[in-house]
């Protein structure tokens, strides 16, 4: 295995110095290796310190992915355990940052993640976290939500 | 992994500004992929683009491939004339599972068993009013909550069986209808299919069946015989007693190709063993295992005693051969076996035999086999407390499919798009980015929609409604007006733009409208001095994708064009759109199709990148004899609007469509189908207070969210 180390800079200008082989998992470094090999230092503009640290420790676990499915149930143990460190904000800057270094296991992952979290949201607390602003007029409000009523009764006590 | 700082950054204003950095709105698709239905109901109501997003066909359709990886568990339970829907994840640990409500439906007829179908169910309702009892169909999706009613069928004492198949070539969910008398061994009569289909009416077809049978009866739930069928991969199975081949104690299957429209029997396997067991403890059942068809039935040993399970696998229909699999469950089953009256739930896809308790007791669970290991596991259920001592049948194959039921119906399920631009800057960048307007585009192209322009007040106004689709009245909507007030085209539009020439002043301005946002352009000066008569068409280049404008201006009293007198302009080219002359070596003169409120309207029809119109020949006496284009029809005729009725056009089915140039209290569209040579009329409403105005309607009218500054390229 090549033990290349690539650095690999966040904006707010952190570096992190990793192995080859891990930065690889990020294909938007990936290829820009492929396009020139001689790069060992990667500025990632897109992506904080803290966001890039939490991606690069991802890619570390997921580094080698074996096919037994004891190694399968482990990662998805390790998966579910490390998403339940974040709350809802910084799993949209880590699916914002997974988007954009381009790790398609951890884009999965975290959109799963936002899904559970958001299932039993309002629609109002939904507005917020992905600000959206309300274009309904109370009538029309009123008239989609009697559409939908069902799907009300247990979000009236939403979770915080 | 190293960390350093090589500086230290603690700027707080510069993380809030990371923080809030809007979400791009297919990564927000992304996730919405992954929520259950109930969340994505709820989230409809956020805003109107996600409404219309988590409405549109892009988005139902991934959700329900993502949906087809993880199949649902799926309770029903019949109580106080409705059939309430449950479900629930498959269990990963064998912990509890609660069974979620979703919804109940009226369906009160228990004549089927609610076996999902590609996530949707069949039941039906019956009403019984003066003495006359109605039994309706009903297809429910209790992913969404709604149900559509068929059609009605009258029944006198005859039973009407219907079964759900969905055909996966043609994506295309079909009911198979039958009746039957109630008395005896009647065979079943009056087989019909009806085809449900994205934005039509469904149709109905009678078929013919040359296999004399009567399905078997799996059930009697409350006076009610209960049957049922299990569709895999567009093949209807049931079990039926076949006229002349099957003892009348032990059924065999019938099955119905829905893509085919044929019936056909399987024979069972020579010999004891495959006997149907009804009416025991445990009864046979049809279940789809792995994809194929195969029959749970109990392993009875030669005293009596049930040791395990028989599965029989179809393994060729033709060939009428099923392989068979004999289990002799480990000793908690004998346990089981005596206290509770069970029943087969199904197979799960790793080959997993569920059964659950007949009815809902204190305690209600499913029971997991697996031949592999040779284990018994029990998962519990909660959340069917209520349902005590009434009937569950439990599905686990349930998909979840959030395409709603108004989607076979023939009304427009989207909202106003016009409104949608300004929904918010995240909706409004989304709405403006190319992708979205392209694939939106690309969606709506196949589905062309009837748009209606009235001049009144100095103003055109835009209605629109989609195609009528077997429906006999429509409303239309209106969509908004422009200030055109200068009627010289026929306001066709094109790729849904259109273009229009307006009096500012004394200067008459070609004005691009799009009436599916709104917005207006008025276009530059043109070059000419001319400025008596000016006629302008719109049209578009499929190849380069850019709209193009024909100019031509004329003296009031001489119609004929020279080559300084033609003007285009493109749009779309990123600088400012600028008239260039182009020379015309065809003098000619435009045919006056239509004289409203003083103006002269022309009109001329653009396929595929090249315009079409009519001119008039040098030497007649304004006689038209020289025609360009297609659709003959649709423009030589428009110009006799001294008569009653005008030619519209002709619908992508290949109908000839008329109506009345004029608004009036019962105004219909006239559709002739030359195949069949039939007229049917469709009623227009919505534009009564429009009465005695001309109107002009097309039949292909595509929506387009593409904004007008986005075209230009400015």
């Amino acid at each position: 295995m090549s033990s290349n180390k690539i650095v690999l800079t966040s904006s707010d200008g952190e570096s992190f110095e990793v192995e080859e082989v891990v930065a690889r998992k990020l294909q938007i470094v990936g290829h820009m290796l492929e396009d020139d090999c001689v790069i060992n230092e990667i500025p990632l503009q897109n992506v904080t310190g803290d966001i890039l640290s939490m991606v690069i420790e991802y890619c570390k676990t997921h580094v080698d992915e074996e096919e037994s499915e004891e190694a399968q149930t482990k990662l998805k143990t390790w998966d579910e355990e490390f998403m339940k460190k974040f709350d809802i904000k910084t799993l949209l800057q880590i699916i914002l940052a997974a988007n954009y270094l381009n790790v398609k296991g951890l884009l999965d992952l975290v959109s799963q993640t936002i899904a559970d979290t958001i299932k039993d949201y309002t629609p109002e607390q939904i507005r917020e976290v992905f600000g959206v602003e309300n274009d309904y007029t109370e009538e029309e409000e009123a008239e989609v939500r009697k559409e939908n009523a069902w799907a009300f009764d247990e979000a009236d006590t939403p979770k915080p | 992994m190293t960390r350093r700082k090589k500086r230290s950054c603690s700027n707080p204003k510069k993380e809030e500004v990371v923080k809030s950095e809007p979400i791009p709105f297919d990564l927000v698709i992304e996730i919405l992929l992954r929520l259950p239905a109930k969340s994505i109901a709820r989230f409809r109501y956020v805003s109107k683009l996600w409404q219309s997003t988590l409405r549109g066909p892009h988005f139902t359709e991934s959700f329900l491939t993502l949906s087809s990886s993880r199949p649902k568990i799926l309770f029903t339970c019949l109580k106080d004339g409705e059939t309430f829907f449950f479900s629930s994840p498959h269990t990963q640990d064998l912990s509890p599972i609660s069974a979620n409500i979703h919804m109940s439906f009226p369906v009160n007829c228990p004549s089927n068993i609610c076996r999902p179908v590609h996530g949707w169910v069949c039941g039906s309702h019956q009403r019984t009013t003066k003495g006359t009892t109605v039994t309706v169909p009903l297809i429910c999706n209790p992913s969404t909550g709604e149900s559509l009613a068929l059609c009605k069928v009258k029944t006198r004492r005859k039973g009407v069986i219907s079964f759900l198949g969905f055909d996966p070539i043609d994506k295309k969910f079909k009911v198979l209808c039958m009746t039957r008398a109630y008395v005896g061994r009647a065979d079943s009569e009056e087989h019909q299919v009806l085809t449900l289909e994205t934005g039509k009416k469904p149709s109905r077809k009678m078929i013919e069946c040359d296999i004399l049978h009567y399905p078997t009866v799996v059930e009697h739930t409350n006076g009610f015989s209960q049957y049922d069928g299990v569709c895999i991969n567009g093949v209807l199975y049931y079990l039926a007693i076949v006229h002349g081949v099957s003892d009348h104690r032990y059924p065999d299957v019938v099955c119905f190709e829905f893509r085919s429209d044929k019936f056909n029997y399987i024979k069972k396997v020579a010999g004891p063993g495959m006997e149907m067991y009804l009416r025991g403890q445990l009864d046979s059942t049809l279940v789809n295992y792995k994809g194929k068809l195969a029959k749970l039935q109990p392993n009875m040993s030669n005293n009596g005693v049930c040791t395990g399970i028989q599965l029989w696998v179809l393994e060729d229909a033709e060939k009428h051969e099923w392989s068979s699999h004999i289990y002799v469950l480990p000793p908690p089953w004998r346990n089981v076996y005596e206290e509770t009256k069970l029943c087969f739930v199904g197979t799960t896809r790793k080959g997993e035999i569920v059964l659950s308790p007949n009815t809902i007791s204190n305690f209600f669970y499913l029971l997991y086999y697996n031949p592999e290991r040779n284990t018994i596991t029990i998962v519990k259920i909660k959340g069917l407390e209520t349902f005590k001592s009434h009937k569950a049948y439990t599905f686990v194959d349930h998909l979840e499919d959030v395409k709603l039921v108004s989607s076979f119906q023939d009304h427009d399920c989207l909202l106003s798009l016009a409104r949608f631009r300004c929904v918010s800057k995240l909706c409004g960048s989304t709405l403006t980015n190319q992708d979205f307007t392209e694939s939106f585009y690309t969606i709506y192209s196949s589905r062309p929609k009837l748009l209606f322009t009235v001049l009144k007040d100095r103003k055109t106004f835009f209605f629109s409604s989609s195609n009528p689709q077997g429906a006999s009245r429509l409303a239309v909507k209106i969509h908004m007006s422009f200030p055109i007030n200068r009627p010289y085209e026929n306001f066709r539009p094109v790729c849904g733009l259109k273009q229009h020439t307006s009096k500012r002043g004394t200067i008459n301005v070609p004005l691009i409208c799009n009436p599916s946002t709104g917005e207006t352009l008025a276009l530059p000066n043109l070059n000419t001095k001319r400025k008596r008569g000016v006629t302008s068409y719109l049209g578009y280049d499929p190849i380069d994708k850019q709209f193009k404008v024909l100019c031509m201006s004329h003296t009031r009293n001489r119609r004929y064009f020279r080559s300084d007198e033609v003007e285009v302009l493109t749009l779309g080219t990123g600088t400012h759109p600028s008239w260039r002359m182009i020379p015309c070596n065809i003098p000619h003169e435009l045919v006056v199709v239509d004289r409203t409120s003083n103006h002269s309207a022309y009109d001329g029809i653009c396929v595929n990148g090249v315009l079409y119109y009519l001119k008039m020949p040098k030497h007649t006496n304004g006689r038209v004899i020289s025609i360009f284009g297609l659709r003959l029809q649709a423009s030589s005729l428009e110009d006799n609007s001294c008569k009653k009725e005008i030619y519209v056009g002709t619908s992508d089915t290949g109908e000839i469509v008329l109506s009345h140039d004029i608004i009036t209290d019962h105004f219909y569209l006239s559709y002739y189908n030359p195949e069949s040579n039939t007229l049917t009329r469709v009623r227009i409403q919505g534009m009564e207070a429009f009465k005695e105005r001309k109107v002009y309607i097309f039949l292909d009218h595509v929506e387009d969210l593409r904004q007008v500054a986005r075209i230009i390229g400015s």
